[in-house]
């Protein structure tokens, strides 16, 4: 077992360094220049290559890509071209922002996708429940997320007002970590909660109907139903069962939404770390752009590791060697 | 790998048409054909105005015989490319902004125009008219630089190595239910180094805090490190002048200033004023300031400062700038955009000075109207009216709100969360918001920020002056300000300089009537040609 | 066991009778039917769309009064109104189609071919090539795939190609692991070993044993790698890094985005929105029943 997890981690430094690397080389071999806003105002030659040489643009490729990598090995992912401050400070609010609406928003959809799947899964096979659940649920996976955004926008803001239509608090209210737990941030934070709810709910419930479908056939379930059980109980027992596959599933889904949910940072203009990133590609901030998908991809390889072990955990038949 | 497309062929045969007219050339009376012109343009993230007034253009100079490929480019390159880089190949239709600094006209005529000058993308180099715009700088007497300012423009418009399709007009949205005596800063966009509307505004109710939806965030609140001239923190630091929106530099920091000979500057400075610490400001503080500045010459600086050799202390309130070379321009560009930070605040600061973190330090601390409370990152900036200063705004602070995006800024003006929009939202969207709701009030900003169509000056054909002068006449800029710029632009005037800069244009400029016609009669005087498809021919050789 | 069956097994499956029975299984599921009638009215579209428009998608429509005709709500002249820069929605919407299924189209087989080829290399021969391709995937799937789509599309430049480029090398590595997988499965498979026993080559297994029966989940990945394509192409033209010299529905949405258009301009926002829902969604129902098809135990009995 403890082998086991050496390997494993081993094998994630491996990859965090690959994806790095592209990461580096991909910036640098590009022809955007950082310094483009400030020549259309007049920057001159000697005081461009100072800028270069202040960000570790100058000498050639590889001495570059060794002071990089160095650096990130202590930590430094160096300062941001756009704020002239150190990357982290920059991003470390803005990852709690985005936690804030991918960790509750994958929940509920997991909870409410597993709550409806079990209930569609455990319905008569080609009855109208399990045929419109499944239905509906295909077509709303088919949403694409921003679409799903401005959906809620025209409706619940626009038009009916309930909520307010783009930021993380009114301006002016409560600041620091307070600002957390006042009913002007939950306000705010409800629409982008119910897109990220809505975008995992289909993914979840298809996958819980699978498990509880494939369940119900098993041996066990029949001894219990024999039993004379009541229904919902041994519907309970089924999706008991199936929970397996939709726990392993969330750590890599949680990775894929904080990924995925740049489009619905934009559109809700929620200052996470997703439209940073965004934002840092537009004005060639290199040094942000490039920590904010390492960043990304750190958590990516957590969860599939996290998720590796789980799943050990979990299901003893899994040998690990 | 940049898309391209070609023109369609409905030119050519409209093109056919035409020459028919004409009467068409015989074959061996005519020289090469003219080959496919590349027309370079912003991309469309800076918006489709670009793409859209790259397209209309080319469909009337096509009306030439000529064929044209759409090459749009992003920003950075575009710049670093084509702006700077010499990289133009034929053509460029692209905008410069309208920076406060731009109302005086030496960017006009020396930076996009001289020999060897940095911006001079357009590669048209011409040695009597470069000695003309580097003299106009140098002669401190307004009316000999009036004189020759417009000498330089005719010399320019003779030759026509590129010229000003639309002059750019920009808006403000803002809530008249809340607010009052929101006044224009034309000719220059609504930047925050200026008095309007910032400082003219006055609040109608209890709401006594102008929120201003906003874009993007602010790079720092560290004068020195801060790209470009026009930024927030110039609320913060106080500047010597102000450009004001009659087109004068008038008193602010320093209430009065003289050449006391061609290279140096005296300059008095307003009595009583304090820093918002508390601190008097004096002589000292400016002259440490520009001292500071000259001795480590911030890059993001570098454009301004490049000609100050330095500053000495008369007395307390007066001291002289010492120039490197004479330059006239130095009140118009210099003085609205140095500033003045506390000595006593960065003297003793050990480290690199450019790089200071002056938000964890605690040290924004300048003179000017509104003093910093808070910085959420890529969410909210505060400040508060620093009632103490000589001209404080009526009401309590100003935020910037940082939404990233059109829509929530259209939201927050719609929702009285946002009192005034300058940015991003296009300006015809401003003026439709203000049509339909009550509340909102739109204020049109014609300003000198100007599209440019470009050439490529050291290549054929645009070394002909005849074919760079048919092209002028077939540039269809109505066309381009009512479908590229929905309205929002107007054609711009003859020569280099915008009309919107006052005095300082040429009035005597003839204008150019748009004549595809007459176009086509200037090439065939010179020699040009077309063939049976109505492709342009060079003259035979 | 009769000498015929015993043929078979050895001789394997020709890979387009295993599609042809893949097809007709997949006729049998409703939902599937719904998908290709709406798929099928798609690709009509995307084949005649641009022949339908009315007007040039970009061309600037003007009012008697010479004025641009902008932000006009549907009317006679114009079905679906036109957009704040005056250009006509419906023909901005049909050229839509095309660039759609391209980007779909191209991207999947590209997808769908790439995977194909690692997972079955992989999980054929195993050993170091499957070492190293899994380690190559790990890598690829630690890539964040919005966030590297965006990165990379700005820096290449947004053009039709990169975009396609871009999706291609991010979806290949998802299917080349299942591929693989099931690969594995088919290998250990009695008359796998049959027919190596009876001196079948190795080309001859693949293409007549493994891809027969693996045809159902290499056309599932297919089919989601398409609508994968779409999603991803609209995300990024959405996020204005799209290719600015085509109409794609993402781009459409991106204007009215950018203009401040959004939640007025219904006309010019339900279109585009609605066709990438649809086309979407016909291709998640034909996955669907191309996933109950590969798990037996979902299959009704």
């Amino acid at each position: 077992m403890r082998a086991y997890i050496l390997r494993r981690l081993a094998q994630s430094v491996l990859v965090v360094w690959a994806v790095t690397t592209i990461m580096f080389f991909m910036f640098r071999v590009m022809p955007a220049d950082p310094t483009a806003i400030l020549l259309e105002r007049g920057l001159s030659d000697e005081a461009r290559l100072a800028l270069m040489e202040e960000w570790g643009l100058t000498g050639s490729l590889w001495d570059q890509y060794v002071a990089y990598l160095g650096n990130i090995a202590q930590g430094d992912f160096g300062n941001s071209f756009f704020y002239r401050k150190p990357v982290w400070d920059v991003l470390f609010p803005l990852i709690v922002n985005t936690l804030w609406i991918a960790i509750p928003g994958l929940l509920m959809g997991a909870a409410l996708g597993a709550a409806i799947g079990t209930a569609v899964g455990w319905a008569p096979r080609g009855g109208k429940l399990e045929r419109s659940g499944i239905f509906l649920a295909t077509v709303i996976r088919g949403v694409p997320n921003f679409v799903i955004g401005i959906a809620l926008l025209t409706v619940f803001s626009s038009t009916l007002g309930w909520f307010p239509g783009f930021g993380m608090g009114d301006p002016g209210a409560t600041t620091g970590f307070a600002r957390y737990f006042t009913l002007d941030f939950l306000h705010h934070l409800a629409l982008p909660l119910i897109a990220v709810t809505i975008y995992f709910l289909p993914e979840n419930l298809l996958l819980m109907r699978s498990g509880v479908v494939e369940n119900r056939t098993e041996d066990y379930i029949e001894l219990v139903r024999a039993k004379g059980v009541p229904q919902r109980r041994v519907a309970w027992h089924a999706a008991r069962n199936s929970m397996l596959p939709l726990i392993t599933w969330l750590f890599p889904a949680l990775a894929e939404t904080i990924a995925g949910i740049v489009v619905i940072e934009i559109v809700f203009s929620w200052p996470g770390v997703g439209r940073e990133l965004v934002l840092a590609v537009t004005r060639q901030d290199y040094p942000l752009a490039q920590a904010a998908f390492f960043l990304l991809a750190v958590m990516i390889v957590l969860a599939n590791l996290a998720a590796d072990l789980a799943y050990g955990k979990l299901d003893p038949r899994v040998v690990y060697k | 790998m940049t898309a391209t497309f070609r023109m369609m062929a409905g030119f050519a045969c409209l093109s056919a048409g035409l020459t028919a007219v004409h009467g068409a050339a015989m074959a061996q009376d005519l020289g090469e054909i003219v080959p496919e012109i590349q027309v370079a343009y912003y991309a469309a993230d800076m918006g489709p105005m670009y793409e859209q007034s790259a397209r209309v253009l080319s469909e009337e100079w096509a009306k030439l015989g000529l064929s044209f490929q759409l090459q749009p480019v992003q920003f950075s390159s575009f710049i670093s490319n084509i702006v700077v880089g010499g990289g133009l190949e034929d053509m460029a239709v692209f905008t410069v902004g309208a920076d406060p600094d731009r109302v005086d006209p030496t960017y006009w005529l020396h930076d996009l125009g001289a020999c060897g000058a940095r911006r001079n993308g357009a590669k048209w180099c011409d040695e009597t008219y470069t000695a003309m715009v580097q003299k106009q700088r140098e002669l401190i007497n307004q009316d000999e630089r009036l004189k020759a300012v417009h000498e330089a423009q005719q010399y320019f418009y003779d030759q026509m190595p590129w010229w000003p399709a639309t002059n750019t007009v920009y808006g403000i949205l803002w809530n008249s239910d809340k607010w009052d005596n929101v006044t224009s800063p034309a000719p220059v966009a609504a930047h925050e180094g200026l008095i309007d509307p910032w400082l003219s505004a006055k609040p109608k109710t209890d709401d006594r805090i102008l929120d201003w939806a906003h874009y993007e965030d602010v790079t720092t609140y560290n004068p020195m490190a801060e790209e470009g001239a026009v930024g927030w923190i110039r609320f913060v630091y106080d500047t010597f002048a102000k450009n004001n929106s009659a087109g004068e530099t008038i008193p602010w920091a320093a209430t009065a200033w003289e050449f006391t000979d061609p290279q140096t500057v005296k300059i008095t400075l307003r009595e009583g004023m304090t820093f918002h610490d508390g601190e008097p400001v004096t002589a000292d503080d400016a002259v440490y300031t520009l001292n500071t500045v000259v001795e480590l010459q911030p890059p993001a600086m570098s454009s301004r400062i490049a000609n100050l050799a330095g500053a000495e202390k008369i007395d307390d309130l007066t001291f002289n700038v010492k120039l490197k070379a004479p330059d006239a321009s130095f009140v118009t560009t210099v003085l609205p955009y140095a500033f003045i930070m506390p000595e006593h605040v960065w003297a003793n600061y050990e480290g690199d000075k450019i790089a200071r973190d002056v938000v964890a330090d605690g040290a924004v601390i300048g003179s000017g109207p509104f003093k910093f409370k808070s910085w959420r990152v890529n969410e909210t900036h505060e400040l508060d009216t620093f009632k103490e200063h000589f001209n404080a705004a009526e009401y309590d602070g100003l935020r910037r709100l940082a939404l990233g995006q059109a829509d929530a800024i259209r939201s927050a003006m719609l929702s009285g969360t946002g009192d005034i929009a300058t940015m991003v939202l296009p300006v015809a969207a401003m003026s439709d918001l203000a049509a339909q709701n009550e509340q909102l009030d739109f204020l049109e900003i014609p300003s000198h920020g100007s599209m440019l169509v470009w050439l490529n000056n050291q290549k054929a054909p645009f070394t002909d002056i005849a074919f760079r002068k048919a092209l002028r006449a077939a540039t269809a800029k109505d066309r381009a300000a009512i479908e590229g710029w929905l309205g929002f632009a107007v054609p711009a005037g003859e020569g280099p300089v915008p009309k919107q800069i006052g005095i300082w244009y040429n009035p005597d400029l003839p204008e150019i009537a748009f004549d595809v016609e007459a176009a086509r009669k200037i090439l065939e005087d010179a020699g040009y040609g077309w063939d049976d498809q109505g492709r342009l021919h060079y003259p035979k050789q | 066991m009769t000498q015929a069956t015993d043929d078979t097994a050895i001789r394997g499956r020709g890979l387009f009778s295993a599609m042809r029975d893949s097809v007709r299984l997949l006729m049998t599921d409703s939902f599937a039917v719904i998908g290709l009638l709406i798929l099928g009215l798609f690709v009509l579209l995307a084949l005649i769309g641009p022949w339908l428009a009315p007007y040039e998608p970009f061309k600037a429509m003007m009012t008697e009064t010479g004025r641009l005709n902008r932000l006009a709500p549907p009317s006679a002249e114009h079905l679906l109104g036109t957009t704040a820069f005056g250009n006509d929605v419906l023909s901005q919407f049909l050229y839509g189609f095309r660039i759609a299924l391209i980007v779909g189209l191209v991207a999947a087989v590209a997808v769908g071919f790439i995977s194909t080829v690692f997972g079955v290399l992989s999980g054929y021969f195993g050993g170091y090539v499957d070492d190293v391709l899994m380690r190559l995937t790990d890598i690829a799937l630690s890539i964040p795939t919005l966030p590297f789509a965006i990165v990379a599309v700005a820096l290449l430049g947004p053009s039709i190609e990169n975009i396609i480029l871009v999706i291609t090398i991010l979806f290949w590595r998802n299917g080349a692991r299942i591929i693989r997988s099931a690969v594995l499965t088919e290998r250990e498979r009695i008359y796998v070993k049959w027919a190596r026993a009876a001196g079948a080559s190795h080309a001859h297994i693949i293409l007549r044993h493994i891809l027969p029966n693996i045809v159902r989940i290499v056309f599932l990945w297919v089919t989601m790698s398409v609508a994968f394509a779409i999603l991803t192409e609209a995300s990024l033209s959405f996020l204005g890094l799209g290719d600015p010299t085509v109409v794609s529905w993402g781009q459409m949405l991106n204007i009215a985005f950018s203009s401040g258009n959004l939640r007025t301009a219904w006309w010019w926002v339900v279109p585009p929105s609605l066709a990438l829902v649809l086309l979407v969604s016909s291709l998640y129902l034909i996955g669907r029943a191309y996933e109950e098809q590969t798990n037996p135990r979902l299959r009704r009995r």
